[in-house]
This record gives C-alpha cells, structure tokens and sequence, in this order.
C-alpha cells in the first residue's frame, strides 16, 4: 500500500523535474517576453504595419551587406521632428536626440562566429523580409519568428535548390 | 572500392560545378621572405603562439616556408619552399574523418567545417604535406591585436583541427559579386592572402576549369610538379620548378 504511494510520489517528482528540465531546453533565452525590454517601446506593428513603412527604409544595408542595419536616430528624426512629443517613448526618443547618444537597442538574434549568412544575397534571390522574419507588420515588439537554426535554413535551400555546400555558410 | 551510385551521384555534381580552384607556386621567383606566412595570419585570425608553445611543436602556420640549406659556407645555397595545404582531389585527410568535419566542396576544395571537428586528429596524421593544425590551446592574442580580428573568419577554438582554405571567405565574397552581376569570376579577381601580399608574385591563383587563365597555362608548363606525387593525392597546387637546376 505505502509502497504504491511512494512509487507515484516518485513518479510524479521525476516527471516534474524532467517537464523542468525539458522546458529549459526547448525554449531559447530569446523567445522569453522578459527578453524584449527594449530601452524605448518600438512597434513595428505600427511603424510597418499601420503606417506602411518599407522595410528597407530603416533597414538600409540590406540589399548591400550582411548586416540589415539598425537605424540611426538621425533617421528616425527625419520623420519624428515634425511630430508632437506624444508619447513618453517618442519623448525618450528626443532625449537620446538631444543628448546625440545612440538607442542601446538589444539585439535578441545573434547567428553563431561559425556561420557566414548575408542579407544581400537572399534578398538578391528574391527573398522578401517576411520570409525569414515572419509578419512582422503585425508585431508590437522585436520580431523573433524563427529559431535561425541549421535544418531550418537548410529545409528552404533544399526546397529552392540553393547551395547545400558546408563552406556556403560556414566559414 | 565499391561503387554505390551516390558517390557516382556526388562525383558528377562536382564535376558539374562551374569553378576549380588552383595555385601555381613559382619557386624561381620565391625569395623567402614570409610575407604571405604574416598575410595569412593576420586575414585568417591565426592564433600566436609565443617562444614557449612554438618549441613544444605547438605554434599554428597554414603557409610555411621550409628551407634547404645547400654547400657549405661560404658557398651556401639556401632553397625556399612555401608549403600550404595542398586541396588534394583524392585528400588523405578525407576518409578518416568520423563526422565529417573534413570533406571535399564541389569546387575543388578540401574544407574543414570548424564545429563538426572533435578533434581526433585522424586527418593531421593522415596528411602526408603536415598542412593540418591543431588547436592545442584556446586562441589568444595580444591588445591590441583581438581588435582587428577578420570578422569573415571564424575564431577557432582549443580542440578543433584547422586549414588552409585558400581564403574562401574572398572565395566567396567574389563568387558573390559575380553572380550579382551574372557573369562569371573573372581571373585575377579572387586573391587569397599569400597571393596578394606576395612581393614577386610568385603565387598565383585561379580557376583550373577556365582554359585562358593563368594558373591553366602555367600548371601545362613543363617545369611544373606536384609536391610527392607519387602518393596520388592529385593537389590542387602545382609548383613550377626553379630555372637554375
């Protein structure tokens, strides 16, 4: 009798710590909201989607470099100077103007040193943004589609026909 | 060997690739002097390795220059020759590689994927040119040196096996570029590291499968060799022999 309820305590505990344990690994550090604290609340819903905005008009370099960019303030100022100070961001956003200090946005995606990857050369493949960064017009926060790992790059390249050579993307 | 017709699927698709790539080293024009060794290093993000770890057979070179010491003084002869991994077509070091890590690209290239390597060492002890190295240690350099690390080339870390790999980040930045201009590389327009900074252009570098380029005419001269040919490795190096011997 003692027994059967000691087995099922234990099965119980062993389960919980391995549902624990199981849960730490498959979410990434980065899919946590805690993450996304950003130092001003931007939404590209708005920006994106309400608004319309292309992507390429912040993020400049994509179409020319690895990296898509992140904008400076200078050009959220080219639209933001003609507004009111509405907000307490698009306020936060005139201190860092006026103080000419750069927003200390947190990256949450960051590709392994091992692994070459360009925007330039997906974009000239007639990839769109979406395609990688899901809709990101219809995020409030810091767009976070994917997990950007080996298989899932691997599954598009196969089903375009692009190069599956290791040294494509590892350098 | 059996024949499984994935290999003979493999074979056909490197076969089918449109570039091959080649250096010719010139040692009638080799004067020693290291600059593509310092080249290498610095593009590569080489670790440096002090007096110490050098004497324990430790220190990391892709490009070495061996000497041969010839007569005796006051009549020495003193004879160069840069060694670099050879990206043989039948590579020793291929095979014996349990994951993989070391393996053949379609364009002539014989790659070492950094984060599949555990470390075995099979392939360094299967290489008969000892272009292989290991990381013994975890890389460290000097401040200022970590701040002009080449972002285009990974950092390698202690307990992977590392190569020459002809510089295939500038491999493929031209490959890029072409392609964005849909045309073909043009010859001359990739340099690995050693090529450029080579003083009396005594390497050169290029595409095999293009019939007009200079690495296709100098491999068909008659001073060219490979270095132990006799092991069948096929590099992908030629050497062109000196005029004075």
């Amino acid at each position: 009798m003692f027994g059967n309820i000691k087995g099922v305590i234990l099965a119980l505990l062993a389960g919980s710590v391995a549902t624990g344990i199981g849960a730490l690994y498959s979410i990434g550090s980065a899919d946590l909201p805690v993450q996304d604290q950003q130092p001003l609340r931007f939404s590209h819903r708005l920006h994106a989607g309400i608004l319309n905005i292309q992507c390429q008009f912040c993020h400049r370099y994509a179409t020319q470099s690895p990296v898509a960019g992140v904008p400076s303030v200078a050009l959220c100022q080219t639209c933001h100077e003609s507004l009111s100070e509405a907000t307490p961001d698009m306020k936060r956003l005139q201190i860092y103007w006026k103080d000419k200090r750069p927003i200390p946005w947190i990256r949450l995606q960051r590709l392994p040193d091992h692994v070459y990857f360009t925007h330039e050369m997906h974009l000239f493949a007639g990839l769109s943004c979406t395609s990688c960064h899901g809709k990101v017009d219809r995020m409030s926060g810091t767009p976070r589609a994917p997990t950007y790992e080996m298989g899932w790059c691997l599954t598009c390249h196969e089903q375009t026909g692009a190069s599956q050579d290791c040294w494509t993307c590892h350098k | 060997m059996s024949q499984d017709p994935q290999a003979t699927d493999e074979y056909s698709k490197q076969a089918a690739s449109p570039y091959k790539w080649e250096m010719v080293v010139d040692l009638d024009r080799c004067s020693g002097c290291e600059a593509c060794v310092v080249a290498c290093h610095a593009e590569n993000n080489i670790r440096i390795s002090g007096e110490e770890e050098a004497a324990e057979g430790r220190a990391i070179n892709w490009i070495r220059i061996e000497r041969y010491w010839e007569g005796d003084y006051p009549d020495v002869k003193v004879k160069f020759l840069p060694v670099m991994c050879q990206h043989c077509d039948d590579a020793p070091c291929e095979p014996v590689c349990p994951v993989y890590a070391s393996y053949h690209t379609p364009e002539g290239l014989n790659a070492q994927v950094y984060n599949r390597c555990i470390g075995v060492r099979y392939c360094g002890n299967n290489c008969p040119y000892v272009a292989r190295q290991f990381n013994w240690f975890d890389p460290h350099w000097d401040e200022p040196l970590a701040e002009q690390l080449n972002p285009d080339v990974s950092v390698r870390s202690g307990g992977v096996m590392e190569k020459c790999t002809f510089c295939v980040q500038r491999i493929r930045s031209g490959k890029e570029a072409a392609h964005k201009e849909g045309r073909r590389v043009r010859d001359g327009e990739i340099t690995p590291a050693c090529v450029q900074s080579c003083p009396t252009s005594a390497l050169i570098f290029g595409d095999r499968n293009d019939p007009d380029s200079r690495v296709s005419h100098l491999k068909k001269s008659r001073r060219g060799f490979h270095l132990m040919e006799s092991l069948g490795t096929h590099p992908a190096v030629t050497y062109l022999r000196r005029l004075s011997e």
